[in-house]
């Protein structure tokens, strides 16, 4: 299953602060995303 | 991760936010920021939602495969890696990138740890979609 081409998972996360932020904020309004999904933290 | 941190500005003038996003907890992530000086936004997802959201599997086949040993044992030698264990080694990562529109125009769940797109294919995929200061919106 491929997500190219598909509508971007909407998920909450949350910052080093705990503060939740939907990954949403981070595209619209003339801007892309680019995402990185880390390994582990070696 | 370090070219993407190189070419923040290009990547900037091409409209792009940049993310990344762990699973481990805030401790590690404090260190590795410390280690990487990444100056992106950085978000914790410790029970993988995100991860299982977009497709990224935990596979220690492929987490252990023969190029990524070879990797470790070379880096190892020349100093550059510490082998202790930090976190879950068998998590795989990802690269993904969402246009304005919030359609998914890159897609690159890693196939193993080393697998990920050329920052050459980044910055192509991001100047197609991403409307730049003279195009309309």
């Amino acid at each position: 299953m491929t997500l190219l081409g598909k509508p971007a998972p909407e998920v909450t996360l949350s910052l080093l602060d705990a503060e939740p932020v939907p990954l949403s904020t981070y595209w619209g309004n003339g801007r892309s995303l680019l995402l990185i999904f880390l390994r582990h933290l070696a | 991760m370090a070219q993407v941190v190189a070419h923040s500005a290009e990547i900037e003038k091409l409209n792009a936010n940049v993310v990344t996003i762990a699973f481990e907890a805030s401790f590690w992530a404090g260190v590795w920021l410390q280690e990487t000086q990444s100056p992106f936004p950085f978000l914790l997802d410790p029970e993988r939602e995100a991860y299982h959201a977009y497709g990224l599997q935990a596979s220690a086949l492929r987490a252990w495969s023969p190029r990524t040993l070879w990797y470790y044992l070379k880096a190892a030698w020349q100093g550059r890696e510490r082998l202790g264990k930090r976190g879950d080694p068998h998590q795989l990562g990802g690269d993904f990138i969402i246009d304005p529109q919030g359609i998914v125009r890159l897609a690159q769940p890693s196939r193993d740890p080393l697998d990920r797109p050329s920052l050459d294919q980044i910055l192509t995929t991001l100047s197609q979609v991403t409307p730049g200061p003279e195009q309309p919106l």
